[in-house]
């Protein structure tokens, strides 16, 4: 067996490994989800005329960018904590 | 004094016993260490095994292969089908089960039994396992002195084992040197008569033993000895199987609807098995002749053959009653319908489930959003908004309604009947519940969350005063910043009662939804984001209507914040909670003021460069 297909064997087989995979997937998956929302307020941004529900939603639409950065940095340093 | 006779009468007979023959009181004494092993080897695996069964059980209950599988599996490896029998009625009450998963693991668990019987017949009798009795009974009193927790259940296991060796052991040799004196089988009754009359004692002997596993063993010892004819000892065996149906039912009246349509189901299967197999016997003894020639069993070893029996006459019922289980379940339900449940009495909780932690502490988060439910509408009443009315709003403008009249509710009258007696119950099971490690994390949790719910229902009766007397005078600067402050609760608590809802969907929608209900909260404190500043410094509210403002506004962000909580810990189930995935995107709250700081900074910007 090769070095690299014992490493990956070793990779899959440990449980702190598979853990942050999953805790990787999972947050991807919540970015996903919040980069789907930030596209349906700025569409209702769009349809909208009313000058006070339109502010409201700038501030929204402000905010889910804002915790989408956080969250895709955290994601990056999952991935750099990853072990090798 | 009535219910007190039987025991009365089974006092005196043992005293009788004791004193008249050695030889039976060999016997009784057997029967009484076999009982005691019994209660020490389950206590011994619950501790051993309560948690790995509860897991696995969360897990067997999507097949009915995968439920049988379990009943049969875990009953055949403890040898407790009581063990599992009450955790499924546990999990049924908690809601983590349905009826017919609960059904396909007690039927499973009868099959399990039928083990017993072969272990009884078999080795127990063939060897002298009252030798072994007592080095395991020395080691497992070692073991039970001991601090760990896993060393004294595996000393509780090796202690009940020992007494069950024991037991066995003193009822074979009572039996042996019986036999010298006397020949019960001249008791011995042929026929249908014969049929009916030694199940019937099955039957009793089970329910006051407690255990099938005691009756077999007495039949059993009994059958080796020649103390009974093995037609009777068939009808014996049929009837503890009755028996102990009427063990699980008697333990399931103090459970919930879901239990004790568990424990119904639990009766009639077994009924009906024995039904089958008192009719069928001459077939099932067919059966048991053919099946001995093909596994060699020795013409003269009837124990062998009626643990042979045993086990077919239990896994025809299931093969009878398996198809019919759908129409079970129907009849079940409509026969034992839930009644509507008084304010004070859980829905989830019983005291039973005491002994299963994890089903407990789901059963209690269940609970905990029964009373959220409760909070809700109280809450919403507070706001004047019918409860009904806001879960169905969806616009802003529909939050901003008000209706006709704006009422004050009597918090503390609604409080005391509607919330307290729940919450109350709740505190008092989470007191009596015992857990270690994670269960403890959640149990800690679960007891912070119900307090974060009473504090938000009681600051909504503090900020009701200002809320009713402003919303009176809905045009005037007083009145739309609680107008505001109404609508921006309005949602939040709309929000939270759909989620609550959804519940276990997504753990990732849900997190989303918290961290941006959270983030609300902080935009929303007139404090922090200068809306009071502003409303003071243009003169349009006085000093007095500041302080009342301020004060509100922090009833009201406290009670966002303790109902959001809440929620993180109650509305979904533990293992799905991700701390980390929620401290990803959450926004402190200086994130939260310079995001705002520097949208005000460019809407005005904007006003200024827009002609």
């Amino acid at each position: 067996m090769s070095g690299t297909l014992q490493d990956k064997l070793r990779k899959f087989l440990s449980k702190k490994t598979r853990k942050q995979i999953e805790k990787q997937d999972k947050l991807r998956k919540l970015l996903a989800k919040m980069r789907k929302k930030q596209k349906k307020l700025e569409q209702e941004l769009a349809d909208e005329t009313n000058p006070e529900t339109q502010a409201e939603l700038r501030k929204d639409i402000r905010i889910l960018k804002e915790q989408r950065r956080k969250g895709l940095e955290h994601l990056q340093s999952l991935r750099e904590r990853a072990p090798e | 004094m009535a219910r007190r006779l039987p025991l009365i009468v089974l006092l005196i007979l043992l005293g009788w016993m004791f004193w008249s023959s050695p030889t039976l009181s060999g016997i009784a004494s057997g029967v009484a260490v076999f009982l005691f092993g019994m209660m020490a080897l389950e206590q011994g695996l619950r501790g051993l095994t309560g948690g790995t069964l509860e897991a696995l059980l969360r897990r067997s209950t999507d097949r009915l292969w995968k439920g049988l599988a379990f009943g049969a599996g875990t009953t055949a490896l403890t040898q407790s089908s009581t063990l599992v029998s009450l955790l499924t009625i546990s999990f049924l009450s908690s809601g983590l089960l349905g009826l017919k998963q609960g059904l396909g693991v007690i039927f499973g668990a009868n099959l399990g039994t039928t083990t017993g019987a072969w272990l009884l017949a078999g080795p127990a009798l063939h060897f002298n396992i009252g030798a072994g009795a007592l080095p395991l009974l020395t080691f497992g009193v070692v073991f039970i002195l001991t601090r760990n927790r896993i060393l004294r259940a595996l000393g509780w296991v090796l202690v009940g084992i020992g007494f069950l060796f024991l037991g066995i052991q003193w009822m074979k040799e009572g039996f042996e040197t019986f036999q010298q004196a006397f020949d019960l089988t001249e008791f011995a009754m042929t026929g249908l008569g014969g049929l009916l009359l030694y199940t019937l004692v099955g039957i009793a002997a089970t329910v006051i033993m407690q255990s099938s596993h005691a009756t077999l063993i007495i039949v059993i010892t009994a059958l080796a000895a020649g103390q009974i004819t093995y037609d009777n000892a068939l009808a014996v065996s049929i009837g503890a199987n009755v028996g102990t149906a009427v063990s699980t039912g008697l333990a399931a009246i103090t459970t919930n609807t879901a239990g004790r349509r568990l424990a119904a189901a639990h009766l009639i299967f077994n009924l009906v098995t024995g039904l089958i197999a008192l009719v069928f016997i001459q077939g099932f003894l067919s059966a048991v002749e053919l099946g001995s020639s093909w596994l060699g069993i020795a013409e003269d070893n009837f124990t062998i053959r009626l643990a042979l029996f045993h086990t077919l006459f239990n896994l025809t019922g299931i093969v009878v009653m398996v198809p019919l289980m759908g129409r079970l379940v129907s009849l079940l339900e409509n026969r034992m319908p839930s009644m509507p449940l008084q304010l004070d009495q859980p829905k989830y909780i019983s005291n039973n489930m005491l002994e299963t932690p994890g089903a407990a502490l789901e059963a209690t988060r269940r609970e905990l959003l029964r009373l959220f439910r409760r909070a809700f509408s109280l809450i919403a009443q507070v706001l004047n908004y019918e409860a009904g009315q806001l879960r169905k709003a969806e616009s802003r403008a529909q939050l901003e309604t008000l209706p006709d009249r704006i009422r004050s509710v009597d918090v503390d009258a609604l409080y005391l009947r509607t919330i307290k007696p729940l919450h109350g119950l709740i505190v008092d099971f989470m007191a009596r519940l015992s857990v270690e490690g994670d269960r403890a994390r959640q149990l800690v949790l679960l007891r912070v969350a119900s307090q974060d719910l009473i504090e938000g229902v009681k600051d909504a009766k503090h900020l009701q005063k200002n809320m009713v007397r402003y919303l009176r005078e809905p045009d005037s600067p007083m009145g739309k910043e609680y107008l505001s402050m109404r609508r921006h609760l309005g949602h939040l608590l709309r929000q939270l009662d759909q989620l609550a809802a959804e519940g276990e969907e997504s753990n990732e929608d849900m997190e989303l939804e918290l961290a941006t209900l959270s983030t609300r909260v902080e935009e929303n404190d007139i404090v922090d984001n200068g809306r009071l500043d502003e409303l003071i410094r243009n003169n349009r509210i006085n000093a007095e209507q500041a302080t009342s403002l301020m004060n509100d506004n922090a009833y009201t962000n406290r009670i966002a914040r303790n109902l959001l909580n809440m929620a993180r810990a109650v509305f979904q189930p533990f293992a799905a909670l991700d701390p980390e995935l929620r401290d990803a995107i959450a926004l402190n709250p200086g994130e939260v003021r310079a995001l705002l700081n520097e949208l005000n900074t460019a809407n005005s910007q904007q006003e200024k460069t827009d002609p």
